[in-house]
């Protein structure tokens, strides 16, 4: 019996987050796109903690000692991932030095402010824009220690005022900008806020010696939990729980690595923490101010591109004949997402289209797509929206839509209580020559035009009869219209996906005991439910050849002898994030392919509303086959997995360079 | 082809439901099917009339429903009630609030027309369905308010009858006993069923087959998923044995059911169990024809009973037998009255109801024999109207129960309370049929069929011609005296003169 069959689900996602790091150390990309993958390194690991390590605590607190699947114990867990994210911020900052060198060749400067040369500049800075909204608290008996939000930047000051101690702190409000970008000729420099607060303590502290000074910043639970009972009381739950995010409990600290040990008593004190959940940065805290670098050079950011529009529009054919002549189907972000928001914009002027449905997981601020729905609503046509009120960190950006919907008399509902919604789907309800005829748009990704851009993900639209059906049905039980629960050609989560896929992957394991080639590629964001891996597991032993792209967690340990010697996982990080999730099965060579919007996850196969559909279509089929083919190829941006470990993969000798989404860029799929 | 669009709903005892289907010639499309569980039946049943709370709920189910309905643009819908709304004392409130409050207009379902449409439904869907009568069958509706049954053998109905076992029904009589013993209550319950309806066969009859239908089916199908439409006795009885005493909560647990589901298992797999007594084999199979589709089919005249009128016919026929009325004397006197009807199609502008009603008056009219000569119009009238005939419903009935009293009654009796609230225009048609029904029974008024056909001339007044083989002296006596009611109500003359035809 092999023990500890299973990766542990957070240290594998900072695996995932270290490879992310590993692109802003990449030379191959540009300089830009570099700092711009430090940043989306601190911002990952922002969520993780609120998130992810909250859980882990919870656990803890309530006294669970049982070991996971991966051996590990909640507790042994915590310091595995305290040390393993100090680890990786210390990488990170070696990364941030190695990166401002290059940025100075570059004319970028992160300039030391002992230079006098930026005095008067940035006292203006700090005098017009900083100063005003910054409000310092000297804790004494009558200035109680203040709530410190989550993700705030502080400063802590250790004071003197005739020889009596004092303590201040400086919340950094969150309506400043982070970074000050001063030019002077074609030269760029950044100052980040705290380091102009800190350089003029002496005007908003007057009368007071200054002694030491530290930064601290703190994160914090904000994992949402709703505890209403029904669905109409859904929204208003979520606007309560929202205003408590940021009061959480504590899960991890940020400090300077010069802050005062004194400082961090007293800090430790007042907040609430341990040792074990503070991280010494000895560079900058909190790079996701890198972000807001990338409009400085467009030269040093990835070529534009412009998504390529679909062949099969080019002639100007009306859209829905198209559709019904053969689905439609493409690759986000190579090709263009207009396609949907195109099509939603025209079935919102016409006047045959009666209905128009669709579920909303995270819309875009300035989304088309929801402005047409306002229009369709206006023009009287039946709008019916699911709105997912949960979609973590988007929720207020949901509640904002679902408002401005319902106040253009779209029919919005808040999906069920239990579940999220995380099915992408839309249905279009028109009349042609007095018959009803549905056109139903099923993708991997979330209607956001945004997003579109940047993420990998593969749509359908088509009008089969039975999809739309299906979709019909999923947006009756959606929206509480109905309690059906049965699909015919839909696998929906939590009803049907989970045993669909398991069903899938028997029939491949019985092709491998008949002694046929039997195959399964499977291409996910992430992978940590344990009865599908331990049915891959049963697939490998049996002879079936398994592949699985996973970007991100991967619980599955490939490779191992006599448990898993078939398996190969790869993970690709790139410009694009990697979204679609594929399957793909044999078939005895009839070779059968699945989109769907699940993750292979507990959460996704048990908690979400999910889809799952079979691509009949040839072409599609062709062009899935190709793109995994690629996918699978890759050599430039895959990472192998072998055990628990990762190794970026590179051209072998005289190999071919595939960069599979550079390649997607250039060649249609 | 034109196309139409039609939406049924079908507010059941325990679920609201929805179909709607796209026609265009022969083909159908289904583009739509609700369900929304909501146990009104559990009010009517135990306290006799809907609360206000499911009232509202009901509304806000019809306001979804409404919205369907405006989805696909249709206008024509039928929306009808069972027994859950038929047996509720405030059903007009009902009917009336949801109206207001919805939009959407309910009818009660008559409860023969309720088994005629599943009847019809299940005879077009069932291979061989005619075989199976011929051989014997039981049909059974087993839904959430009753269970219907028809019973079937060569072709002639010896069984209808809707009777109060609705699984829902009995789920809230027994829901104040145990989980652990409330499987014998119900168990009890349906043998006592059971034991009334084969106390009105002749006891060597026993039908080789069991038809299952209604809202049971769909809970037959969710938890024995069968491929085939079969479901055998040892599946009933290894469930039965898992779940006879299981609470609500594992019953929805361990069998993923829904809860409205799991709290009407008992009694439907106890019903299912007990109705394979009646018959010989031990399976009953069933159509997926779900209740909202059938009615879809119905209403847009996808399914049509070719059979229908030899089926009520036979149907009329052996019930006169079980009355021991003279079926041959019935038989001649029905061929006289349908030449009647059809030649006075312009004097009596009837429709094809009229002459189904007829029919059934003709046939029937003697059936109160079979309680005493005294106040034969009564005792017909109230046998007639009591009966369950699919294809008929019960104003039909009704009528020919009308029809009857209205031909044979004397002086004394009392009429029958239904009159009050008959129409005139009703009233009238009562009066017409009553009029050709006496001048027809005439014309075998010695039950010896002397008369063996007529020849009718219509001028000024109507002569019929009476072919008979002796002279008819009875018949013509009677005709003399019968006519008075046809003269009066047709404002014409009529005059019955014979010719015995000779060697």
């Amino acid at each position: 019996m092999i023990k500890n069959r299973m990766n542990n689900r957070e240290l594998s996602w900072l695996s995932f987050n270290e490879r992310v790091l590993m692109e802003a150390a990449d030379p191959s990309n540009p300089l830009l796109e570099r700092v711009k993958f430090a940043a989306i390194y601190s911002s990952n690991l922002d969520e993780f903690f609120m998130v992810r390590v909250s859980g882990v605590y919870e656990q803890l607190s309530a006294g669970d000692e049982r070991p996971d699947q991966s051996g590990l114990t909640p507790r042994a867990l915590i310091n595995d991932i305290a040390s393993r994210s100090r680890r990786l911020n210390d990488l990170q900052q070696d990364i941030f030095r190695q990166l401002k060198v290059e940025l100075e060749r570059e004319q970028i400067y992160f300039p030391d402010l002992s230079d006098r040369h930026f005095d008067d500049i940035l006292e203006s800075i700090f005098l017009d824009e900083i100063m005003p909204v910054i409000s310092p608290v000297t804790v004494d008996p009558s200035h109680p220690f203040p709530f410190i939000y989550s993700r705030r930047m502080c400063i802590i000051v250790e004071l003197t005022r005739n020889n009596k101690p004092y303590t201040s702190l400086i919340m950094i409000p969150e309506t400043l900008r982070r970074a000050y970008k001063v030019r002077k000729g074609k030269k760029v420099y950044i100052f980040t806020v705290e380091e102009i607060i800190k350089k003029h303590l002496h005007m908003l502290l007057k009368g007071y010696d200054i002694n030491r000074v530290g930064l601290f910043r703190v994160t914090r639970d904000a994992d949402l939990e709703l505890t209403t009972a029904s669905s109409e009381d859904l929204l208003r739950s979520m606007q309560r729980s929202l205003s408590q995010r940021k009061k959480g409990d504590v899960n991890r600290v940020e400090v300077s690595g010069d802050i005062a040990e004194s400082s961090l008593e007293f800090l430790q004190r007042m907040v609430g923490f341990t040792r074990t959940q503070v991280d010494f940065v000895n560079g900058t805290i909190d790079l996701t101010f890198l972000f807001g670098l990338s409009e400085l050079k467009e030269s040093l950011m990835f070529p534009p591109f412009k998504p390529r529009p679909l062949k099969r529009l080019e002639g100007g054919a009306d859209i829905f004949d198209l559709i019904k002549e053969k689905p439609l189907y493409f690759f986000r972000p190579y090709s263009s997402f207009s396609v949907v928001t195109d099509l939603i914009a025209k079935a919102a002027k016409d006047d045959n289209v009666l209905a128009i449905k669709m579920t909303l997981y995270r819309a875009n601020k300035n989304s088309r797509i929801l402005a047409s729905l306002l229009e369709a609503a206006r023009r009287g046509k039946q709008v019916s929206v699911v709105v997912e009120l949960k979609a973590r960190f988007d929720e207020e950006r949901n509640i904002e839509w679902a408002k401005n919907l319902e106040e253009a008399g779209c029919i919005v509902t808040y999906g069920i209580v239990g579940l999220k919604i995380h099915a992408k789907c839309m249905l279009i309800v028109r009349r042609e020559a007095d018959k009803i005829v549905r056109y139903t748009h099923i993708a991997t990704g979330n209607y956001n035009e945004n997003t579109a851009t940047v993420y990998t993900d593969v749509d359908l639209i088509t009008a089969d009869d039975s999809m739309g059906r299906d979709a019909t049905q999923l947006f009756n039980y959606l929206m509480g219209f109905t309690e059906e629960e049965r699909w015919s050609v839909m696998r929906v989560a939590p009803f049907s996906l989970r045993s669909s896929i398991i069903a899938m992957i028997d029939q491949e394991i019985s092709f491998a005991k008949r002694g046929e080639s039997a195959e399964i590629i499977m291409k996910a964001n992430s992978l940590i439910d344990e009865e599908i891996i331990n049915k891959f597991y049963e697939a490998s032993q049996a002879g079936v050849k398994v592949s699985l792209i996973i970007r991100g967690i991967c619980g599955l340990k490939p490779g191992i002898k006599g448990l898993s010697e078939n398996i190969h996982v790869r993970s690709i990080i790139g410009r694009f994030l990697e979204h679609a999730r594929i399957l793909y099965c044999k078939h005895g060579g009839a070779g059968i392919y699945c989109i769907t919007s699940a993750d292979m996850m507990p959460r996704n196969l048990n908690g979400r509303v999910e889809l799952m559909v079979e691509v009949t279509d040839s072409d599609m089929k062709a062009s899935l086959k190709h793109f995994l083919d690629v996918s699978l190829a890759d050599n430039k941006k895959a990472w192998e997995m072998h055990d628990d470990k990762y190794t970026k993969l590179l051209p072998m000798n005289g190999e071919e360079e595939i960069h599979s989404q550079r390649y997607f860029l250039e060649c249609e799929i | 082809m034109k196309t139409e669009r039609i939406g049924i709903i079908n507010v059941g005892a325990s679920a609201f439901r929805m179909y709607i289907g796209e026609y265009s010639g022969d083909s159908e499309r289904s583009l739509d099917y609700l369900v929304k569980p909501l146990r009104i039946g559990t009010d009517t049943f135990t306290q006799g009339y809907i609360g206000l709370e499911n009232v509202k709920k009901a509304t806000e189910i019809l306001k979804i429903f409404k919205l369907k309905l405006e989805e696909y643009g249709i206008h024509k819908y039928k929306a009808l009630c069972t027994s859950g709304v038929r047996e509720a004392t405030n059903q007009d409130f009902f009917l009336d609030y949801t109206h207001l409050h919805s939009g959407i207009k309910l009818e009660v379902l008559d409860p023969s027309e309720e088994v005629y449409i599943k009847y019809v439904g299940v005879r077009n869907s069932v291979p061989g369905f005619s075989t199976l009568e011929q051989n014997g069958l039981v049909f059974a509706n087993v839904s959430s308010g009753n269970v219907t049954l028809n019973i079937t053998l060569k072709n002639k109905l010896l069984y209808a009858g809707t009777l109060p076992y609705g699984s829902l029904r009995m789920r809230q009589m027994f829901r104040s006993i145990s989980h652990i013993k409330r499987h014998k209550a119900i168990e009890e319950y349906v043998r006592k069923m059971i034991v009334s309806v084969v106390a009105t066969l002749d006891p060597e009859i026993k039908c080789s087959h069991l038809l299952g239908a209604g809202s049971s089916i769909n809970l037959m199908l969710r938890l024995f998923k069968p491929s085939g439409n079969i479901i055998t006795r040892e599946q009933l009885e290894e469930i039965y044995a898992r779940v006879r005493m299981m609470s609500l909560v594992e019953l929805t647990e361990e069998l993923g059911l829904r809860k409205d589901e799991a709290s009407v298992l008992l009694p439907t797999i106890i019903t299912y169990l007990q109705l394979m007594d009646i018959v010989k084999n031990d399976y009953f199979s069933f159509s997926r024809l779900t209740f909202p589709h059938t009615m879809s089919l119905y209403y847009s005249g996808r399914i049509k009973d070719t059979h229908l009128s030899s089926r009520i016919k036979n149907t009329l026929i052996s019930i006169a037998e079980k009355y021991r009325a003279d079926t041959k004397h019935a038989r001649w006197v029905n061929y006289f009255a349908r030449k009647f009807f059809d030649e006075f199609s312009d004097l009596h502008s009837l429709g094809r109801d009229s002459r189904v009603i007829l029919e059934a008056s003709v046939i029937l009219h003697d059936v109160g024999k079979y309680v005493s000569d005294d106040a034969l119009a009564t005792n017909s009238y109230h046998i007639i109207k009591s009966l369950k005939i699919p294809g008929l419903d019960s104003k039909m009935l009704l009528m020919a129960a009308a029809v009857v009293y209205e031909g044979n009654k004397t002086f004394h009796e009392k009429e029958p309370q239904e009159y009050a609230s008959m129409t005139s225009a009703e009233r009238l048609t009562i009066r017409k049929l009553a009029g050709i029904m006496l001048i027809s029974k005439a014309l075998d008024m010695g039950n010896n069929r002397h008369i063996t056909d007529i020849d009718i001339q219509m001028s000024d007044q109507i002569i019929v011609y009476a072919r008979a083989e002796r002279e008819p002296y009875l018949e013509m006596y009677t005709f003399d005296h019968q006519k008075l009611l046809f003269t009066e109500t047709f404002g014409t003359a009529i005059e019955l003169r014979a010719r015995i035809s000779y060697d």
